[in-house]
């Protein structure tokens, strides 16, 4: 049974082919200005690895802010939802997800089943997700990807960075580059304000192990260091987490092929 | 299905009720807050005017409130400063929130209608002192009342109003009844307009459009709803139902509500009595329907009475930004309903909501969850 | 431009120092109470401290812990706890601390000093919604028995009517019996001596404002945050609290004798409304380096207002609370709040109005543009607003609060009103 989930988040869009339980391939591309036309991007890719062609998908979930928009989904979920299915899926024994994704973070609660018992999002502004990082990135020019490395080799010690608007974020971190802090330490500073938000965040919901972490900011290894610091839980993270979503949105494609098809070989 | 729509485009639309009330050369009497009776204001021969607020934009009302100050009534305050309550010739508040207490305050100095009355109703319910107390300041509206009519209220005619009233109530219940179904005949969205429109109306109107409405969701057949989950709405006042429609639109079934625009308006009648006053005195002090009033076991039991009779899977809490009574209530209601086996979820909203994107996500997951 | 005079946001009266013992000698009596085994009360919305001395209560006042924890810096760190349990940010940072304060399962160093865990509850509807609710959050986690007292607000232009002091003053008759069921004794002789201490504070009160009004002032507000609301707050009707206010009376009448003054060559005289950053109460002592003394703020009224000493009538004391606590200006009462606001500025003959406008709080900051009206209608002066959380230091910018002082001061000054 070859299933298909589309995740298109606010940054990147996600697709994941999934034959059964198998994971085949996936697809991972930057959300342009149209998010029909991100999906279909990223399902192609996945199908091209996967040597498949779209009429062989049996059926398709979408989820992310731009489910509502996918073409050839028959069906949407929310990436709350997914993001526990896929990461029961990768770790059975996760029971706390934190998804910190381009424009929101969440932290989830899930039974053994991957089903959702709580969560809490963060508020309405970017502030401490993907988005904020690509913003100071830009700001301090510096590569993304060196973010995480260079906030843990602090120079003289990290800064505060308190304002919980990207905005003023903003201006908090060119004040800090004005008065001469070192590029480290001002990334050590975010990286921090970002732990601490989430770990807000993950008190709404509880903590209980086992802890996962998904989304495109799991890859930010000064965020992510920070958060197991304060959680004091190891966290884990598969090999994509950004995948994480889409992989949910192809189970739950897969368990509703399986209760349709139910009934029908009952009768 | 006339009676339905007759009753929702007043909600849409309340400013022609209130002209109308006026030419009809009655005084037309704002009010805020389902503790002010509107019986004694029908008894006192005033229209009674529920004042909602409208999507528009504040502007004007910035200048004297701070944004922090609940959006609900800084957009009251807003339409009065630009004379778009202008057919009002005065405003009745009661002791709820602090932002009501301060629009008294504000309309008092810059609003300056002829009449503006504060009933001071105790924040605490079912205690003799406090049913005293009430009696003691309803008495002084009736007074305030006489004064502007230059007319004695008499028992008698509290005595019709309240029964004209509690027919409404009444009228509203059976309504509900059509909410209880597997697959209910009446949707949130559609219930919450009838509530408000019926608020609107005069209430010898909106009774005989009521037991029409009756008639028309009797032979109905069809309901309005796909299934999907029973969900009760609650938290601060909603007088628009953009969010209503939005969880529905999500896949709930929304069943029931407590708000200030739906069931703690007509849950509870006013027992007929002798003395009009007294019952209406304790009808005040004895319907635990709003967060500001002690004690909240009280109003706990109340909602779990809707919980019940409704057949509830689920509670969305919608809170109006800064509406401090429900911030607090909503997570300690949270624990209280999980316990009960009641999952709830707690939305902070503004009063017109700019997007719904990311609120419409967390429903969805809430309905996905249960 | 003037030296600063100090810059500590520390009063520098004899006085302070017995203020501190005193302070220092109730805390440790609760807490001794406790190991003794007598119930220690938690009490929210400023109830009359007169009850609690009457019948000896060992009470921990709400809003008093609050300050405490935002003048050590911590109140950020109780805000978190609480909005990790699901408050709003939105909410007052009093009640979001105390909620912290509360909920915290690891309690700081200093907090674990002060914090007594409560036996009994008393929570009320005074002042603000925030002051009606976040009580139950304290019951729920300590599951302690609580009582609410019920306290109308005071929106009548023509005067507080009877039934609501009899309402009150029967609110406070059950919050009596309330206690007595837990072993605490009531005897009225001993009430009409609180009041009475009450009365006999208002009338030093009186006298010391009478002194504050000099120009130049002998005291300035951080002097009187320190002298009199903390022992106000504390334990108004206290022999002790009447004794720090005749000592108090003494010190500014031989200040004013000696001609020494909060500040050498004062200027400008301003009046803060709106409470100040408990965190950073050097800010106070800020416009003195333009000659301005802040001579009045709104933390003198922390533990409630000033009123006429004859409402307080030793023979009708619980009558008298009543009174009194439905006139205090922290009451939701815009009548009283602005009139009151004019008369500061025509009394104390100041020159500008600072309004604060303390995210969370719906009570002041909604009444701050109907103060402004006021003071320029009534008094021709004018009068600045700014954002400014005094209790929540993390928001805090002290270069914007500075600059917008700055720029307050200069219009004070191009307009003429500096001596």
């Amino acid at each position: 049974m070859i299933t298909a989930g589309v995740d298109v988040g606010s940054l990147s869009g996600k697709a994941v082919v999934l034959d059964d339980n198998r994971l085949v391939s996936w697809g991972l591309v930057p959300t342009g200005p149209d998010s029909a036309e991100t999906a279909k991007e990223a399902m192609d890719i996945a199908l091209q690895k996967g040597n498949l062609s779209l009429d062989r998908i049996e059926f398709v979930v979408s989820t992310g802010y731009g489910r509502v928009v996918v073409p050839f989904a028959q069906r949407n979920v929310t990436e709350i939802s997914c993001h526990a299915k896929g990461a029961n899926y990768f770790f059975p024994g996760a029971r706390t997800i934190l998804d910190m994704g381009g424009q929101d973070c969440k932290a989830i609660r899930c039974d053994a089943n991957g089903k959702v018992v709580n969560f809490a999002m963060n508020d309405k502004c970017a502030a401490g997700a993907g988005r904020s990082m690509e913003v100071m990135a830009d700001l301090l020019q510096i590569p993304l990807d060196e973010i995480g490395p260079r906030s843990l080799q602090l120079d003289q010690g990290e800064v505060a960075v308190s304002s919980t608007c990207t905005v003023f974020a903003k201006s908090e971190v060119l004040a800090h580059v004005r008065q001469g802090a070192p590029t480290n330490d001002i990334l050590a500073g975010l990286c921090a304000a970002l732990a601490s938000r989430v770990y807000g965040l993950l008190r709404r919901v509880g903590i209980e192990p086992e802890f996962v972490i998904s989304g495109g900011i799991g890859k930010n290894v000064g965020v992510v260091t920070r958060v197991e610091q304060k959680v004091g839980l190891e966290a884990n993270i598969c090999f994509e987490p950004q995948i994480v979503g889409a992989v949910g949105a192809a189970i739950f494609a897969r368990d509703t092929l399986v209760k349709q098809k139910k009934p029908a070989a009952a009768r | 299905m006339a009676a339905l729509e007759a009753l929702r485009s007043a909600a849409r639309d309340p400013q022609p009720v209130a002209r109308a009330a006026k030419v009809s050369g009655r005084k037309v009497l704002g009010y805020r807050c389902v503790f002010v009776p509107e019986e004694m204001m029908h008894a006192a021969g005033v229209t009674a005017f529920p004042i909602f607020g409208t999507p528009e934009a504040v502007s004007l009302a910035d200048s004297y409130f701070q944004p922090n100050l609940c959006e609900f009534i800084r957009n009251i305050f807003d339409l009065a400063l630009k004379g778009k309550l202008d057919y009002l010739d005065g405003l009745v508040l009661c002791n709820t929130c602090d932002a009501v207490r301060k629009l008294y305050d504000h309309w008092k100095s810059y609003i300056k209608t002829p009449f503006c009355h504060m009933i001071n109703n105790p924040q605490k319910q079912f205690t003799e002192p406090a049913y005293e107390y009430q009696y003691r300041e309803l008495a002084e509206f009736r007074e305030a009342l006489e004064r502007l009519t230059g007319a004695a209220v008499t028992d008698d005619a509290l005595q019709r109003s309240i029964k004209l009233h509690n027919e409404t109530k009444s009228l509203l219940r059976k309504v509900y009844e059509f909410r209880k179904p597997d697959l209910p005949l009446l949707s949130g969205e559609e219930a919450l307009e009838v509530v408000m429109g019926t608020m609107l109306l005069p209430k010898e109107e909106a009774n005989a459009k009521l037991a029409q409405l009756i008639d028309e969701l009797g032979t109905r057949g069809r309901s309005p709803l796909a299934p999907g989950p029973r969900i009760m709405i609650t938290g601060s006042i909603i007088d628009n139902p953009t969010l209503i429609r939005m969880v529905e639109e999500s896949g709930a079934m929304v069943v029931a509500d407590d708000l200030c625009t739906a069931t703690r308006y007509f849950w509870y009648p006013v027992k007929e009595d002798k003395d009009p006053l007294a019952a209406l005195a304790r009808h005040c002090t004895e319907k635990p329907v709003c967060a500001c009033m002690h004690p909240a076991e009280a109003r706990l039991e109340y909602m779990m009475d809707l919980v019940r009779e409704y057949r509830v899977d689920g509670i969305i809490y919608f809170n109006l930004m800064y509406c401090d009574p429900f911030l607090y209530e909503g997570v300690l209601f949270k624990k209280k309903f999980e316990e009960r086996g009641i999952p709830m979820i707690a939305l902070e909203t503004e009063h017109t909501p700019s997007g719904l994107g990311q609120l419409k996500t967390r429903v969805q997951a809430f309905l996905e969850m249960l | 431009m003037t030296e600063l005079a100090r810059n500590t946001g520390k009063s520098d009266l004899r006085t302070e120092a017995d203020v501190q013992r005193a302070r220092k000698s109730y805390w440790m009596g609760v807490r001794e109470a406790k190991r003794k085994g007598v119930p220690v009360v938690v009490a929210f919305g400023l109830l009359p401290r007169e009850i609690w001395y009457a019948m000896d209560v060992p009470v921990v006042g709400a809003e008093s812990l609050a300050i405490q924890v935002s003048a050590r810096q911590l109140s950020a760190r109780y805000c978190e706890i609480a909005e990790q349990r699901g408050f709003s940010r939105e909410l007052c940072a009093v009640h979001l601390s105390l909620i912290g304060m509360a909920g915290d399962e690891d309690r700081d160093p200093y907090l674990d000093q002060v914090f007594v865990e409560p036996d009994i509850i008393i929570g009320s509807s005074f002042a603000c919604m925030s002051e009606s609710k976040s009580f139950l959050y304290w019951v729920e986690r300590f599951g302690c028995p609580f009582y609410v007292v019920d306290i109308p607000p005071n929106p009548w232009p023509g005067g507080v009517p009877r039934h609501a002091v009899e309402y009150l003053a029967g609110e406070f008759r059950r919050l009596i019996a309330f206690l007595e069921t837990y072993g605490f004794r009531y005897r009225e002789s001993r009430l009409r001596g609180a009041v009475q201490n009450s009365r006999r504070t208002m009338e030093l009160w009186q006298e010391i404002e009478g002194y504050r009004a000099r120009v130049p002032a002998p005291i300035s507000a951080i002097d009187a945050l320190h002298c009199i609301g903390k022992p106000l707050v504390l334990s108004l009707g206290s022999d002790s609290c009447l004794q720090l206010f005749e000592g108090l009376r003494d010190e500014v009448a031989e200040r004013v004798r000696s001609g020494h003054v909060a500040l050498e060559d004062e200027r400008l005289r301003l009046y803060m409304v709106g409470v100040p950053p408990l965190y950073r109460l050097d800010l106070l002592d800020y416009p003195a380096r333009y000659g301005a003394v802040i001579v009045k703020s709104d933390v003198d009224i922390l533990g409630g207002s000033l009123i006429e000493p004859r409402l307080l009538d030793p023979e009708h004391p619980i009558e008298s609370l009543a009174m009194k606590q439905i006139v205090d200006m922290v009451n939701p009462c815009f009548d009283g709040r602005a009139e009151s606001a004019v008369r500061t500025v025509r009394d104390y003959r100041v020159d500008g109005v600072i309004g604060l406008n303390k995210r969370g709080c719906r009570n002041l900051p909604a009444s701050l543009r109907l103060i402004k009206d006021a003071v320029y209608r009534e008094a021709k002066t004018p009068m600045t607003v700014f954002d400014l959380d005094g209790i929540d230091s993390r928001e805090y910018d002290e270069s914007q609060v500075m600059s917008n002082i700055d720029s307050f001061v200069e219009t004070l000054l191009v307009a003429g009103k500096a001596r």
